[in-house]
């Protein structure tokens, strides 16, 4: 649970924010509605950046799950925003940080914005 | 209907109310746009996004000077949208690249804001009076993107904001920001075209121009999105400013009979799309006619399916704003290659050359031409010479034998790639920078881009890139001196060709490389941990960034300046100075004891003239910038005749629209759009004390 309260400490997303089960919800979501500009393989089309390696990860590097949930869910799909329900972002969210290497954990990735803004994105375990 | 928006108190007790519902307006501003019809010229406002129709970016104010910028200080700073919305609707998190400058009329300031919503300001105090009535309700009425400008629009009575945002051209009533029922459907017109995989929504990220009355608009889709078949050409289209309805379609793409239609050969023009003028527009309303910059055509790194010159692709278009009949054109690059797209604002300016006196339109180009013609008959100022450029290597591609070279004013970018133009700080990066290139074609100017392919080399290196040269930041003109000034960002492209991955759908047979690209993403399959990342930094995959071609340890590949100004006597045509823009790299630990000049931040900065100064920032890090990451926060204020900087700041981020001007209240204020990456836009205003 991310029950913390606004005051709680820091959590790392290397103690697993999200749940398997939400990422494969959010791998369909991707493939429907972020693949035809990120690739299926989120290696991006230009444009559109990759959303899979080295780039993704250091451009979120410092910054909290709430800044990514929020731009997901304000600019995206670039043809459609603001069309993602909270929980399509949730686990889109989780599907990315899924394929970047950060570890699943037993529940699912929500929270209310000041939870998430504790909750940080690191390339340091 | 967002209650963050509408039917609040007004809880500054100022003139004009932020609610919407049968607030009657301050009178003063009622009396006020009574006496300013139309696109009349109004002293210390700012009524176009380039402050006028002309778009030249000039305004004649000279309160703030060379005597006192050193007492410039902030005057307001705030986010991008409306601080009670962000407290409102937590989930609001727009792109920091927020490019929007406000207009200034009537003592209100008018924009769109980091989201692509209008919001309307107090010039004093930035204080938001209104966000506009959005589309949709809930949460996807207020998710969107900025456009660089809005619309202003006036028959004396009535007043409308005309913005393009996602899929909709919109008439916002500019008392309340509630949507004019009386323009197309409720206040919107869909300008979705057909697309690949159903419509695209085609708002654009410049806006529309409105002349008379009517509303004027181009494209914007961008380039890469028209390898596709299926993609709609981005025609030029124009609305009736009242009503909304549809008055003409200019064909950027010739149909079958129209003219251009056969510099598509084979019958090219069937297959694709694009081309959208993404740049701008610019109007001149005694002559009645329309000055639009043209995109690239589709696949612009690879013509093989589109042999021939490509109208009206890459081209300065003359149209007549009731009709859009072409009057004249001129294509600025023939079967373009090298992605350079038209992506400046034409600027009209009235010259005097060789004792005769010239309507004029000048049009900054991303590979380094200012290109100017007489904007009544489209006849070139100076002589404009089609010489002889290099052929294609590649397989299937016939890149088009000569292309234009204007014989005035001079290049304000290095253009073509030769090992002169190599860093040469010191042997030992010389040497290095020797190195890097090795694999690589270079050529003059217009050499096509290579296959990348074993034992054949790396692909091309192109200067000016795809970024300019002069990007969307344009020129700005003085109507006093007839100097032209324009900043241009130096950084080398690789332009290489790979096998494309199967798709159905494509009108290239080939990617746009480096392979590197492809394949380094591709080996993230595998990953097993994040670690594994960083040793793929140096692989450059964010934003395009795999494109741009860099020098030893990050260095830039190539002599300085990286950002500089050019300033031209247009009456004449001669260079009168140029400047680098900011120190660039000279603290970088290779440079550090070399105690060398200015080098220039290469980024994305607009320049803003006024009486005796030029405004100028360093672009930003979320743009494109040289070196890696760099832009800067730096505003300077330049001598305007002899490039000498006058005063400088530092700002909370790098400038990442265009600044403008105006007086309020006795003061005059400059206003610029801000952003960094992960840091929420902001506008800055500064003023004297």
């Amino acid at each position: 649970m991310h029950g913390q309260s606004a005051e709680a400490a820091k959590v790392s997303i290397w103690s697993g924010l999200y749940s398997i089960e939400q990422a494969e919800y959010g791998r369909q979501e991707y493939m429907d509605k972020c693949s035809n500009c990120h690739a299926d393989n989120l290696v991006g089309m230009f444009p559109a950046p990759p959303l899979r390696g080295a780039g993704f990860v250091t451009r979120w590097n410092g910054k909290s799950v709430r800044d990514i949930y929020s731009r997901i869910r304000s600019t995206m799909p670039a043809d459609e925003p603001g069309t993602l329900s909270r929980k399509e972002t949730f686990a889109i969210t989780a599907f990315l940080f899924q394929e970047n290497g950060f570890p699943a954990g037993e529940n699912e990735l929500t929270g209310k914005p000041k939870e998430l803004q504790q909750m940080m994105i690191s390339l340091e375990k | 209907m967002n209650t963050g928006m509408f039917g609040r108190a007004d809880k500054r007790g100022s003139g004009v109310r932020k609610e919407c519902r049968g607030a009657a307006l301050a009178a003063a501003m009622t009396f006020c746009s009574a006496m300013m019809v139309g696109a009349a010229e109004v002293e210390g406002e700012w009524r176009f996004y380039s402050g006028h129709q002309n778009g030249n970016k000039y305004s004649p104010l000279d309160q703030i000077n060379a005597g006192n910028v050193n007492r410039l200080q902030i005057a307001w700073q705030r986010p991008g949208v409306d601080p009670d919305l962000l407290e409102e609707e937590p989930d609001i998190n727009p792109v920091s690249n927020f490019y929007s400058t406000p207009l200034m009329i009537d003592g209100v300031l008018y924009s769109s804001n980091a989201l692509g919503l209008v919001e309307a300001m107090d010039p004093g105090t930035g204080e938001t009076l209104w966000v506009q009535e959005p589309v949709y309700k809930g949460f996807r009425g207020l998710a969107g993107f900025p456009t660089r400008g809005v619309a202003y629009w006036s028959d004396g009575k009535k007043r409308r904001i005309i913005v393009a945002r996602g899929e909709f051209l919109l008439s916002v009533d500019a008392e309340d920001g509630r949507l004019d029922r009386n323009f197309g459907d409720g206040g919107k017109v869909s300008l979705a075209r057909p697309g690949p995989g159903g419509p695209l929504p085609d708002a654009g990220t410049s806006g529309p121009i409105v002349a008379g009355d009517v509303i004027v608009i181009g494209g914007g889709r961008a380039d890469d999105i028209a390898v596709r078949k299926g993609v709609a050409s981005e025609d030029i289209r124009a609305f009736d400013v009242r009503s909304g309805e549809p008055l003409w379609t200019f064909h950027v793409l010739p149909r079958p009979g129209e003219f251009g239609y056969d510099t598509w050969e084979d019958g090219s023009a069937k297959l694709g799309g694009g081309m959208g003028a993404w740049a701008p527009l610019t109007a001149d309303e005694e002559l009645g006619y329309v000055y639009v910059a043209t995109g690239s055509p589709f696949a612009s790194f690879y013509g093989g399916q589109r042999p021939g010159q490509n109208l009206f692709a890459n081209s300065i278009l003359c149209l007549d704003a009731k009709t859009g009949e072409r009057i004249w054109h001129y294509q600025l690059v023939h079967h373009d290659l090298w992605d350079y797209d038209l992506s400046s604002q034409p600027v009209l300016g009235d010259l005097t050359v060789d004792g005769k006196a010239i309507k004029a339109v000048m049009v900054p180009t991303k590979h380094g031409f200012l290109f100017t013609f007489d904007r009544v008959t489209g006849e070139p100022v100076w002589p404009i010479e089609e010489r002889p450029v290099p052929a294609s290597t590649t397989p299937g591609e016939v890149a088009w034998p000569t292309q234009p070279f204007p014989t005035k004013p001079a290049p304000f970018d290095r253009q073509g790639f030769t090992e002169d133009d190599l860093i040469d700080f010191t042997p030992e990066l010389r040497a290095e920078a020797l190195e890097i290139v090795k694999p690589y074609l270079m050529g003059p100017l217009f050499t096509p881009p290579s296959v990348e392919a074993p034992g054949h080399g790396k692909g091309t290196l192109v200067l000016p890139g795809a970024l300019g040269g002069a990007s969307w930041t344009g020129g700005a003109f003085d109507p006093e001196t007839q100097f032209f000034y324009v900043y241009a960002h130096t950084h080398p492209w690789i332009k290489s060709l790979v096998r494309p991955p199967p798709l159905v759908d494509s009108l290239t047979m080939y990617a746009h490389g480096p392979s590197e690209l492809l394949e380094s993403s591709l080996e993230f399959t595998e990953i097993d941990g994040v670690e594994d990342l960083l040793d793929t930094m140096d692989r450059q995959v964010d934003e395009g960034d795999a494109y741009l071609i860099y020098g030893p340890d990050g260095l830039p590949l190539v002599k300085p300046p990286y950002g500089r100004i050019t300033a031209f006597d247009m009456n004449t045509g001669d260079t009168v100075w140029m400047a680098a823009n900011g120190d660039g790299p000279r603290d970088h630990p290779r440079l550090k004891d070399l105690d060398l000049p200015p080098l220039g931040n290469g980024g994305r900065p607009a320049p803003l003239l006024t009486k005796s100064l030029l405004f100028i920032g360093e672009g930003a890090s979320i743009q494109f910038s040289t070196p890696r990451g760099g832009g800067g926060n730096k505003f300077r204020a330049y001598d305007k005749e002899t490039g000498a900087v006058v005063w400088e700041t530092e700002l909370a981020a790098g400038t990442t629209g265009a600044p403008m001007t105006y007086m309020h209240d006795g003061k005059q204020f400059i206003l610029v759009a801000v952003g960094e990456k992960g840091e929420f836009p902001q506008w800055v205003a500064l003023s004297l004390p």
